[in-house]
């Protein structure tokens, strides 16, 4: 079984915001959600959480209604990370991951307490369970977002049934090594068994952790598969509104992408440039 | 179970204050009681701690003890200071689940506006109570001031929230500016209502706005004090709720809460902290700001920690209040909210100064 998306669209007043949109998503794979600003892409996401009902339409996981399962026995099956968000409270970090337990009956604490600290091992952040949420940096923040999460979703499949991990921009704020090692835990879960759907931005990611790509445009479903063959057939430059150069860097066993900066820098005139831009290379012109 | 095993048991993960917090509230129950017995030695005449206790110990109708100390603990003191404990609960209670909700450090049923809902509750009945109103007084009898003002803090607390929350985020200017006006449009009405009051409610209005504790009698604390019982009984299924709600509404679902029904039981309890609070005492400000605060400064800000800790912080503010209020002015008596926002108002500016300067609102 796995995570099915039939027909639904999201209406918001007169406005058309997403749909109509029908996928099968199965387990065991990695689906990235790509598309420009405005595309739908996190009303896609709250739709499969079982946060937004769509006007039309039916979203299942394991042939379950989500909009049907009750809110508990939903958190033991699929789990939401969030984008970044400020607290009010001081909790600390270890508080904090510990929330991500209260729906799993019956741990003892040290069982608890093994849980969480293994959360925070995962995302590299051993030791700081009793720092305060609220000084962490933002990427830190969005670590201990990962860990609560991973200790609420557990394992990828239980009883026999694949879990739903869903991530909202995982790597938003976080540096280079830290985009890659939650991807990597996120590309772990799904080799697991389990269903993984992902927000992204960076391009690169996408197509490198991804099996298929889900390719958002205004609110409809513009392309819909494997990142190599998108890439190929230029389906990103054309949803992007942008060109972009393919590169296949050698022993890589997928294409990577570039944004066409060829104009940026070379002294050469481009009328894509933004003004401000332009004109500080005048200036400088002028200067010499 | 072996020491090692039981010590590796016992260890706690670093961030894990547990600990810390069963300490804090085994320290804070020791001193509501202390606080407690000396309330009740401190006035015109006075009783040592140790008299006290060994009056409580020997029952009301104890002949070991001269009638006259036996009255005053058991009439006029005990009553009092369960007085006091009760109504510190609630207004420290009902700010931290109003805080929790609206995930604000800011927000007070008093400071809201929601206290003052209450009032105007109280105030209608008052002067109502003997006309358009009288066959809910009668069928009501000694229950009809803390429902008047429990239907005017649900009110209040139901129309803030609906004002500053929108789509699940809540704006803390609003919430402030809405607080403001909703007290000041409790306040006109309250006026009008004075104004339209004959002798005898003016006198019974003048003397419900006093506000304070005295005259509590065993009466007032059995009708009452059910009522807080409840409350408080009611209030530790939030902990779990307001827990999560700290990450935000959409997170909170994501965990597997039922956020509506969780965000209608605390409107529910803050109205029924606030109103039989200020049915009882009046308004008293200032409390439902500093203890929580205090509270999640010093251990945590765990609800499951912070609910109950909030209610005994609350009572040990409210007794000290209360020996404040009959010790400065003696023989006289200040009205206890003065010693609250005295404390209080200080306390709540340093809060946002503080804020400013760290999270630039």
């Amino acid at each position: 079984m796995a995570l099915a998306i039939s027909d639904i669209r999201v209406i918001a007043g007169d406005r058309k915001i997403l749909g109509p949109v029908s996928a099968k998503i199965e387990p065991g794979r990695m689906t990235g959600v790509i598309g420009p600003n405005g595309a739908g892409k996190s009303t896609l996401l709250k739709a499969i959480s079982g946060e937004r009902r769509p006007q039309t339409g039916h979203v299942s996981l394991d042939g379950d209604d989500v909009f049907a399962i009750p809110p508990a026995e939903l958190a033991r099956r699929r789990a939401v990370l969030p984008q970044a968000a400020a607290i009010a409270f001081p909790f600390t970090a270890f508080e904090i991951v510990g929330l991500g337990l209260r729906q799993r009956a019956g741990l003892t604490a040290t069982a608890r307490r093994h849980a969480v600290e293994e959360a925070f091992a995962a995302v590299d952040l051993e030791g700081f369970g009793d720092r305060l949420y609220q000084r962490l940096s933002g990427g830190e923040q969005q670590r201990v977002q990962l860990a609560r999460v991973l200790c609420q979703i557990g394992r990828p499949v239980e009883d026999g049934r694949a879990k739903l991990l869903i991530l909202d921009e995982p790597t938003a704020s976080l540096d280079i090594r830290h985009q890659l090692d939650v991807l990597t835990i996120a590309r772990r879960f799904a080799d697991g068994g389990g269903i993984v759907v992902t927000v992204l931005h960076d391009l690169n990611m996408a197509v490198g952790f991804c099996d298929r790509l889900m390719v958002l445009q205004a609110g409809a479903l513009a392309a819909d598969g494997e990142p190599a063959r998108l890439v190929e057939e230029g389906v990103l430059s054309k949803v992007f509104g942008t060109p972009m150069t393919v590169l296949q860097p050698s022993g890589w066993a997928r294409p990577a992408v570039l944004p066409d900066l060829s104009a940026i820098g070379s002294g050469r005139r481009s009328c894509a440039l933004p003004q401000p831009v332009a004109r500080i290379e005048r200036s400088r012109t002028h200067a010499h | 179970m072996t020491p090692v095993t039981a010590s590796a048991a016992m260890a706690r993960a670093p961030g894990d204050r547990s600990l810390a917090e069963a300490v804090a509230l085994g320290l804070l129950a020791l001193g509501v009681s202390a606080m407690a017995v000396l309330a009740i030695g401190i006035g015109p005449s006075a009783l040592s701690p140790d008299r006290v206790i060994r009056i409580l110990a020997a029952g009301p109708d104890t002949r070991a003890f001269p009638l006259g100390e036996v009255v005053i603990v058991w009439q006029i003191r005990l009553p009092r200071a369960i007085m006091a404990v009760l109504i510190g609960a609630m207004l420290a209670l009902g700010g931290a689940i109003m805080q929790g909700l609206f995930r604000n450090p800011l927000a007070d049923p008093a400071i809201l506006g929601v206290s003052n809902g209450a009032a105007l509750g109280a105030v209608s009945m008052i002067v109502l109570g003997g006309g358009a109103l009288a066959p809910v007084t009668a069928f009501l009898g000694g229950y009809a001031l803390p429902l008047a003002a429990f239907a005017g803090a649900l009110a209040a607390t139901l129309a803030l929230y609906a004002i500053a929350t929108r789509g699940g985020s809540t704006s803390v200017a609003t919430m402030l500016l809405a607080g403001v006006a909703l007290a000041a449009f409790a306040a006109a009405i309250m006026g009008y209502l004075a104004f339209l009051s004959d002798d005898t409610q003016l006198r019974d209005l003048t003397f419900w706005n006093l506000g304070g504790l005295g005259g509590v009698t065993w009466e007032k604390v059995m009708i009452t004090g059910p009522i807080m019982l409840g409350v408080i009984a009611c209030a530790p299924m939030l902990a779990r709720g307001l827990d999560a709600l700290v990450l935000g509404e959409a997170e909170a679902f994501h965990m597997g809460l039922r956020v509506e029904a969780m965000k209608r039981l605390a409107i529910l309890l803050v109205a029924g902290a606030t109103g039989v609070a200020v049915a009882v005492s009046g308004t008293i400000g200032f409390v439902g700001i500093v203890v929580p605060h205090l509270l999640r400064l010093a251990v945590g800000a765990n609800h499951r920690f912070l609910i109950p800790a909030s209610c005994l912080g609350g009572a040990l503010l409210m007794l000290v209040a209360d020996i404040g209020a009959r010790l400065l002015v003696a023989p006289a008596e200040l009205p206890i909210g003065i010693i609250t926002a005295a404390i209080g108002a200080p306390f709540f500016l340093w809060l946002l100064m503080r804020r400013r300067a760290f999270e630039g609102f």
